[in-house]
């Protein structure tokens, strides 16, 4: 079915026990990614983009759960409702992860090219040599010199760059349609970084898999996305195209990202930053989550949760703002730039 | 590994393998046949002499010989009881640490009660009943008894490993279960099992001496340490050489599986410290992955 999204989350929540009853870390998260195409999803450490990840492959870590009304749908397959043998031949294979840390996500006393041959083994049936040929072409087409030597090294033997390529390879080696990147470059230094965003784009070019991208770094978000999904406290608070994204933030929380980022060429004394931390999700505040950190925040906010709405062709806002624009001034809290 | 350290693994490596060759070979090494009363009239409780190095018991039987096949016995016994014990605790803690949830629950509270009830009360009421304990049996009682502070190290260590991003990637990747385990989790338990191993070891060599000291365990005329040790015990002022030969025996073995164990332990961690790299290989606490954040 060429018009249905490759990937279709309606109504995600995902929820932890705690002592005063369950708590959502992640509440009602809804996107979809079409086929091929690019999205990036931001936020905060906490805001749940991770947990969000990886409830895409049925991996939230116990005693995390999908709750039940959740719904994912992948190349027209219901990911809620799979059974668990067609739910393992899809991952890796269909739908891949790369991982943040390289160091730990690798298992240290296996060779590099006998984890990524695993993957080949586990999903085909091809022989052991085989499978390591196809992982030392791996090795090479993520750029790693001499692959058929560095296939036999282990994961302690190689830097962090190396060791992330490594991880490319397992996640592209089985030509998966959605590849989720969960900050991949977060751990690297910057030029290293660099090349690694590289690399994503031209096997995505390659391959034309679509790439779900998640981080907090909006430098990475402004180089590799052609969509934007911004989260907070667990929600969706807007979705956009980059460049409307970049150009005309709507929701308060994006305008901050925007103005806390440090510009090259503007004279500013001080950085701007966002006035307090994410509440926990056990201390969420009543109506819009963000309203104690927003400049803007009027009575309405403390009220009632805005609904996402529409702000322009494919740009969706969850912001009081959007019915109100004449509202969006400064209420006495420090103004955005 | 400091050296007086190293010094005490060699001696206990060179006495554990002293052991099995003596108990592999002692068939031809003893120069009696362990159960041949020799000469009931003259060679009766004889003290230690170049004929007989050990001495004789109550039934003129060579002590030397007895004691070399008791070594047999007792490292039977000892081997096969850790293996059965390292297999059940094994099975049953990383099923557990899989399984998760209310099942996981189920299981270590199962575990609990078999920890409760102290495994030499149960020995010995088990063998108190039990005429005629064979050799297997007696395996299997020290192994069905002895696995439940290991399995709960194990439930432990599977899972902490369980957690680790390395396993998550693994499942990522869409590795099947029992792959996962042979692959990614038993070679970062296997330390874990072979230093428990090596105390057991020493454990069920003790426990099986101690029993059948008492009478419960093993019978005469079968020559264990224990037995021998049994047969001395009315007669020690006078029969000294009945108690001092296995009774050195048992002692020096369990020290040395200790030593051994000891060794093992420091060998495993220090292999962690020297490869910098982040492995549970035997602790399984969580490691912090290098600091390269900004």
């Amino acid at each position: 079915m060429p018009d249905s999204p490759l990937l279709d989350v309606h109504a995600l929540h995902i929820a932890f026990p705690s002592v005063e009853g369950k708590v959502r870390a992640v509440d009602g998260v809804s996107f979809t990614i079409e086929r091929g195409e690019s999205v990036c999803l931001v936020g905060e450490s906490g805001c749940g983009k991770s947990l969000t990840a990886l409830s895409l492959l049925r991996l939230v870590p116990s005693p995390g759960a999908i709750e039940a009304g959740s719904q994912i749908t992948f190349d027209g397959h219901d990911v809620m409702g799979m059974a668990d043998e067609p739910l393992r031949a899809m991952r890796g294979h269909r739908m891949a992860m790369i991982f943040q840390e390289p160091m730990t996500a690798l298992n240290p006393v296996l060779t590099v090219g006998d984890q990524i041959a695993e993957v080949v083994r586990v999903h085909s049936a091809a022989t052991r040599k085989e499978a390591w040929a196809r992982a030392v072409a791996m090795l090479e087409q993520v750029g790693i010199a001499d692959p058929g030597a560095r296939a036999t090294q282990y994961p302690h033997e190689l830097s962090g760059g190396m060791r992330q390529r490594v991880m490319i390879a397992m996640a592209l080696i089985m030509g998966p349609t959605l590849v989720i990147a969960d900050e991949p470059t977060t751990a690297l230094d910057v030029t290293i970084q660099a090349q690694i965003l590289d690399l994503l784009r031209a096997m995505r070019e390659k391959t034309g898999m679509a790439l779900l991208l998640i981080t907090h770094d909006l430098g990475v978000v402004a180089e590799m996305a052609s969509r934007v999904i911004v989260m907070y406290a667990g929600r969706v608070v807007e979705e956009a195209p980059v460049e409307a994204l970049f150009r005309a933030p709507t929701h308060p929380y994006t305008e901050g990202l925007l103005a806390a980022v440090p510009r090259m060429f503007a004279e500013q004394e001080r950085l701007h930053t966002i006035p307090g931390s994410v509440p926990p999700p056990d201390a969420w505040p009543t109506g819009c989550k963000f309203r104690d950190r927003c400049a803007y925040a009027f009575d309405r906010c403390a009220l009632e949760e805005p609904a996402l709405v529409q702000v322009a062709s494919a740009h969706r806002a969850r912001c009081h703002l959007v019915q109100e624009p004449e509202r969006r001034h400064a209420q006495g809290a420090e103004a955005g730039t | 590994m400091p050296s007086a350290d190293r010094r005490g693994l060699h001696r206990s490596v060179a006495w554990l393998g002293l052991l099995v060759l003596t108990a592999l070979a002692a068939p031809w090494l003893s120069p009696h046949a362990p159960t041949a009363q020799l000469d009931l009239l003259t060679l009766n409780s004889r003290a230690p002499s170049c004929a007989h190095p050990f001495g004789t018991d109550a039934y003129s039987r060579d002590v030397f010989s007895r004691v070399l096949h008791g070594a047999r016995i007792s490292l039977f016994v000892g081997l096969a009881a850790a293996a059965l014990n390292v297999v059940l605790a094994g099975v049953y803690g990383a099923g557990a640490a899989l399984a998760g949830g209310g099942v996981e629950r189920a299981m270590r509270r199962l575990l609990e009660v078999g920890l409760s009830v102290p495994r030499v009360l149960v020995l010995l009421a088990v063998t108190a009943f039990w005429d005629q304990l064979s050799v297997p049996s007696l395996v299997f009682l020290l192994g069905a008894t002895g696995w439940f502070p290991v399995a709960r190290i194990v439930a432990d260590a599977t899972a902490a490993l369980v957690r680790q991003d390395f396993v998550v990637a693994a499942r990522a990747t869409g590795v099947p279960a029992l792959r996962l385990l042979r692959v990614h989790l038993i070679p970062h338990l296997v330390p874990l099992l072979s230093v428990s191993a090596t105390f057991e070891v020493a454990n069920a060599i003790a426990l099986e001496t101690g029993l059948s000291y008492l009478g419960l365990g093993l019978q005469p005329p079968t020559a264990s340490w224990g037995t021998i040790l049994h047969d001395g015990a009315s007669t020690l002022g006078t029969s000294w050489w009945l108690t001092v030969f296995p009774g050195l025996a048992t002692v020096l073995t369990v020290l040395a599986c200790h030593a051994m164990g000891d060794a093992l332990r420091d060998l495993f961690a220090a292999d962690h410290v020297a490869t910098g790299s982040t492995s549970t290989l035997l602790s399984p606490v969580v490691p912090v992955p290098p600091a390269s954040r900004p």
